[in-house]
């Protein structure tokens, strides 16, 4: 009787447990996503608010394209859910460059850099749910909170810097006789 | 699978059909609104430099918007009691002044004939009676303003401009958010893209007309009042606003400060002449190259059909929103052409 009794239990969780996972904020969860990324390092949770709150959610179908190479682009994105892949295609040869889950993020050389050709094409490979954050998302907080924005502009610069350290790297053991 | 699609696309075109035809019937319904509405849009996107400015200083948004109103309605109400009763009362004066010039026409062209007697008036009753249309051209719209019907909705408006004003501040970009949740993935990023240059350069295109009547108003205003223009302030106002219609703006803010140098003291005309020449110049070698260089042209043909359209829609206030209204339109679709061009879509 004891062993049915728990197991009932554990199909059918309490309903305080019900009403407690209902009123779980998928921003909440968002945010805490957020601050486990490199590009968010050292900003205050309070701050990390603000930036969430000029974010974009967005949700992909499977195979759905979220940008094309060519196209201008304005923004990155971070994955809340899913994975996307990120290729190139030249005379219909695909080159699969990455394929990036949870908690990656994309498409940040556009934050940047607005109206220059994306480089690469990026595609869902499941439903994917996106935080995108723009250009012009970005001017405004620079405009408005000038501290978080350096902040956040310095760790751009720093994973750019290290992906530049790596490129030369990577460049100088191709050359090497 | 193609029926599908078919089917899909019929779909999402009767939803957005019918989404599109309850925001025209919404506004068809409460076309009173649109003023209100759009006063307050102009406003915010006016204002909001000043919420960043308090935002920057580590305030939040609620009491940075609420300060920049406190500021906007410390000056209305220095407008309204240091400045509006000057105003009224020079233009009541003037009101008056149209009024005798046209009773009493044929002697005051008599006058000016017996004092000027080398200017070719030698018919009054014929000028009075084959260009009255001209003064009634001018006089007939003011007469003609229902001031009993017009105030219900200017208490409206006051009452509703600041509402919208303060929820266009607080929850401006709650509502852009969520308008932009609405845009299908294909879109999103051209459309945020477009939404944002649009923004940009209406708020430097209004931020640009505001200095130029402010600069254009610094001249006038005290410089027709220095050289004892009647009706010095009224005038010079008008000119500075007027200012804003290209090329036939400059001629139409003239001719009313001549007219009244030529019938009160002939001697103000090469005065008053000094004066304006003065804000022209700076207008036209400071003001527009240089504040306004990087905003809209609006040509004066189109200009001119923004006036007339804009007055027969929304009356005397849209005569004052046409201008901006007309850069707000070409800016728009010079925007969404570059856009739409880049992403291949057009």
């Amino acid at each position: 009787m004891k062993k049915l009794t728990t197991k009932v239990q554990n199909l059918t969780p309490p309903l305080w447990e019900k009403v407690f996972k209902s009123q779980e904020d998928p921003v909440k969860e968002q945010l805490n996503l957020m601050s486990k990324i490199s590009l968010f390092n050292n900003i205050p949770y309070r701050s990390l608010k603000l930036i969430r709150a000029r974010c974009h959610i967005r949700y992909y179908k499977k195979d759905e394209h979220i940008f094309r190479e060519g196209e201008p682009g304005i923004g990155m994105y971070i994955i809340i859910e899913g994975k996307v892949e990120i290729f190139k295609e030249k005379e219909n040869i695909k080159t699969i460059l990455s394929t990036l889950e949870k908690g990656d993020f994309f498409g940040e050389i556009a934050l940047l850099l607005p109206d220059k050709p994306r480089s690469a094409t990026a595609k869902a490979l499941e439903p994917t749910t996106l935080l995108g954050f723009f250009n012009p998302d970005l001017q405004i907080l620079m405009k408005r909170n000038p501290h978080i924005s350096t902040i956040f502009l310095y760790n751009i610069a720093n994973i750019i810097s290290e992906r530049l350290i790596k490129t030369n790297e990577l460049l100088e053991k191709g050359t090497k006789p | 699978m193609k029926r599908i699609n078919i089917a899909v696309h019929i779909a999402r075109l009767a939803f957005f059909s019918l989404i599109f035809l309850l925001i025209f019937f919404i506004f068809y319904g409460i076309k009173e609104l649109i003023i209100p509405i759009t006063i307050a849009f102009l406003l915010s996107l006016m204002l909001n430099p000043f919420v960043f400015f308090f935002e920057s200083l580590g305030i939040p948004r609620l009491i940075s918007v609420i300060l920049t109103l406190l500021g906007l309605a410390l000056v209305i109400y220095i407008g309204i009691y240091l400045i509006l009763p000057l105003i009224l009362e020079q233009f009541y004066k003037i009101n008056e002044f149209i009024k005798y010039v046209i009773n009493n026409l044929p002697e005051l062209i008599e006058k000016l004939k017996q004092k000027y007697d080398y200017l070719p008036l030698d018919n009054p009753d014929f000028i009075q009676n084959n260009f009255k249309w001209i003064f009634d051209l001018i006089v007939n719209p003011i007469k003609a303003i229902p001031v009993f019907d017009v105030l219900p909705n200017l208490i409206t408006f006051a009452i509703i401009t600041p509402i919208l004003l303060f929820i266009f501040m607080l929850e401006g970009d709650a509502i852009y958010q969520y308008l932009m949740s609405l845009v299908p993935n294909r879109f999103f990023e051209m459309t945020l893209m477009i939404t944002y240059n649009i923004r940009n350069r209406i708020t430097s295109y209004l931020k640009g007309l505001l200095i130029q009547i402010f600069i254009l108003a610094i001249i006038l205003i005290p410089g027709l009042m220095i050289i004892g223009l009647p009706y010095g302030i009224i005038l010079g106002a008008f000119g500075a606003l007027i200012n804003i219609v290209p090329y036939v703006g400059p001629v139409l803010g003239f001719v009313p400060i001549v007219t009244v140098a030529l019938i009160s003291d002939i001697s103000l005309v090469p005065l008053s002449l000094l004066i304006f020449g003065i804000a022209q110049l700076v207008d036209n070698v400071f003001t527009q190259p240089v504040i306004l260089a990087r905003s809209v042209n609006v040509h004066p043909v189109i200009a001119i059909l923004a006036l007339i359209t804009f007055q027969k829609w929304l009356g005397i206030i849209g005569m004052v929103l046409a201008i901006p209204l007309a850069g707000i339109i070409i800016m728009t679709i010079q925007t969404m052409y570059k856009s739409l061009k880049a992403f291949d879509i057009i």
